[in-house]
């Protein structure tokens, strides 16, 4: 059986890129499950004169998520790139 | 075969005059000889030419007036009006062209100095001139995107200028280089929060990734980081403290910050957020930007590697694009996202220009789709660019023949989605008797639907701290400055309506209008009617 190669180092963070993404993504689905999203997402139209209500629809939670992302995604995606890196590198 | 070889010899030979062509035919228009939709395209320059006519009218930002684009964005249009240019729309939109062509040619050497390559530097400019200038908006016949103040690179003018000075700027080496560059970014805050802020938290990722790679105890690594971020913030400081100031020089008064935030509040709140599609062109953005942030900090923080400079201030580009990509984010239509695609663009040429030794298989594979992206964008900027060109063309034509108004501020010429009992003529008759009628007062009391033209044609102002009635959002605003009309110590002698609302199913923004009116009614008496103005004088 032919074991697994990494060349590159930078196959590492990618690696982590695409696992963090998808922990979040679980996250974002999970969280909106459990009616957070909803919460996050109300804005009372109320308050707005009436004609522009048809215009406002809020998206909180998508834009909390995305830019914690910004700062978080490449920070975790490297943190498990570089775990990857270490037990790969230290096997070999 | 070896004309064309000639052909991109001299292009080469002589870039920079390639690339003042490239930008001219790309870029520029003749709107502003043509632009003629009151109907249509003022209602977006309404946005931003409201403020500047307040302010030419005596108003201040951030006491009686305010601007949804940010604080300089307007003002330096305001000095530019005050100073170089007569105030009209059509000179409006020459301004926003003029400010596009100097943003892409300070991008044009932001490239060059990345990619070192003149013919790809040209090929950069193009595609990123293509993408934000012809890819988005179906043009009206006579005018393009200057039509629109928000979705132009005007929005974010600072950005290539701050990258080619920390590009020009290696390690910060230079104090002068890092001082001026610091107070470009802390100007950028106060020109468009949104893209200053995106921009400053990017320069901000740069200044402290920086640092905290550098070989230093962490004493060292806190105090070099405070010293590197001081300009910049003593910059931020100096200039809101300076507006006060100056703005409490004019009117006694300390500008409100609240209105300064205000849009970037109402937009987060959720005013015309759109969702954002699964699969999209979006998606690419996000593999470029958040690829090269990832692979930047693997490599500095954790494999403790040094990485050019270059590709440090490229990174900090990348980190800037996720930031402006927010844009679309909140407001997912296709324009939107054109307008924010200069860095993955500029990213890609970087990739598919970079030199690689000893280049692995994979490196070679992705700088391959890199030539391909840049490639088949390239051939889309060419084909847009051609429509646009024939469109041009037809314009001009038509402008030939087309009945013209001059020495006017609105229009020069009418024949494009004209309202029946709507004409130019009317127009003009309310104008003249609204300066008729108030000779003497720069603020009045105006109802209509067109209340921005009619007051930057008429040279006068509201009364209320609003540029246009449509911006009143909430009830509470709306209530309070039915208040603030009642409770007038000295009230206009006459108040102009224009009872006709163009969309005319409602709820339209012109209920604003009319919901004033009403207010204000009982103390008035018709009085005549003049054009599309119904002019009411105070009861005695």
């Amino acid at each position: 059986m032919k074991t697994f190669q990494i060349k590159s180092w930078y196959f590492y963070p990618l690696i982590g890129l695409a696992l963090f993404m998808s922990l979040i993504l679980v996250l974002y689905k999970g969280l909106a499950y459990f009616g957070i999203q909803e919460k996050l997402d109300y804005t009372d139209k109320t308050i707005f004169v009436e004609w522009i209500r048809v215009a406002v629809h809020p998206k909180q939670y998508f834009k909390i998520f995305y830019n914690l992302s910004i700062f978080l995604l490449p920070l975790g995606a490297s943190g498990i790139g570089y775990v990857i890196y270490k037990k790969h590198t230290s096997k070999n | 075969m070896s004309s064309i070889k000639n052909t991109l010899q001299k292009i080469k030979k002589y870039h920079k005059f390639t690339a003042i062509i490239l930008i001219f035919i790309v870029v520029f228009d003749f709107g502003y000889l043509l632009e003629t939709g009151i109907w249509v395209n003022y209602y977006h320059h309404n946005f931003m030419i409201g403020t500047i006519n307040d302010l030419l009218q005596g108003k201040h930002l951030l006491i009686d007036t305010f601007n949804q684009y940010g604080l300089f964005y307007p003002f330096i249009l305001f000095l530019v009006f005050r100073t170089v240019l007569q105030f009209s729309y059509m000179n409006l939109y020459l301004a926003f062209m003029i400010g596009t062509v100097m943003y892409f040619a300070i991008l044009y050497f932001f490239i060059l100095l990345i990619t070192k390559k003149n013919l790809l530097s040209l090929v950069g400019l193009l595609v990123s001139m293509g993408v934000v200038m012809t890819f988005n908006f179906p043009t009206f016949p006579f005018s393009e995107n200057y039509v629109w103040p928000g979705s132009i690179p005007l929005r974010y003018f600072f950005d290539a200028l701050v990258f080619l000075l920390v590009l020009k700027n290696r390690n910060f080496a230079s104090r002068k280089l890092h001082f001026l560059t610091s107070g470009v970014v802390a100007f950028a805050v106060f020109y468009n929060l949104e893209t200053g802020i995106s921009l400053s938290i990017a320069y901000m990722f740069l200044l402290f990734t920086y640092v905290i790679t550098k070989p230093l105890p962490l004493i060292k690594k806190v105090r070099y980081c405070l010293e590197l971020s001081l300009p910049f913030l003593i910059s931020a400081i100096s200039i809101a403290l300076f507006f006060s100031i100056y703005t409490y020089a004019q009117t006694s008064l300390m500008p409100d910050w609240a209105l300064f935030w205000r849009f970037p509040l109402l937009y987060g709140a959720g005013l015309s957020n759109a969702n954002t599609p699964v699969v999209g062109w979006h998606l690419y953005h996000l593999t470029v930007y958040f690829s090269v942030v990832t692979l930047y900090i693997f490599r500095t923080l954790f494999l403790k590697q040094s990485i050019n400079w270059k590709w440090r201030v490229l990174t900090a580009y990348a980190f800037y694009g996720l930031f402006l990509l927010n844009y679309y984010m909140s407001r997912s239509y296709n324009s939107n996202l054109t307008l924010v695609s200069i860095p993955v663009i500029v990213l890609t040429i970087a990739f598919a220009g970079e030199k690689f030794t000893n280049a692995k298989k994979e490196v070679t594979f992705t700088r391959l789709i890199s030539i391909v992206i840049i490639v088949s964008l390239t051939i889309g900027s060419i084909y847009f660019t051609m429509g646009r060109l024939k469109r041009r063309v037809y314009g001009l034509e038509t402008y030939k023949t087309t009945k013209k108004y001059p020495g006017n501020r609105g229009f020069i010429m009418v024949s494009y989605s004209e309202q029946e009992d709507f004409t130019a003529n009317d127009l003009l008759k309310s104008v003249a008797e609204i300066k008729k009628l108030t000779p003497h007062q720069k603020k009045i009391l105006l109802f209509s639907r067109f209340d921005v033209l009619i007051l930057v044609m008429s040279e006068k102002t509201h009364i209320i701290s609003y540029p246009m009635h449509e911006q009143i959002y909430t009830l509470s605003e709306l209530e309070s400055m039915k208040k603030y009309l009642l409770h007038l110590p000295e009230k206009p002698e006459y108040i102009f309506i224009d009872t006709k609302n163009p969309l005319s199913t409602p709820p339209t923004s012109y209920n604003n209008a009319k919901e004033l009116f009403e207010t204000v009614k009982p103390y008035y008496s018709f009085y005549k009617k003049v054009g599309i103005l119904d002019v009411y004088r105070l009861k005695q």
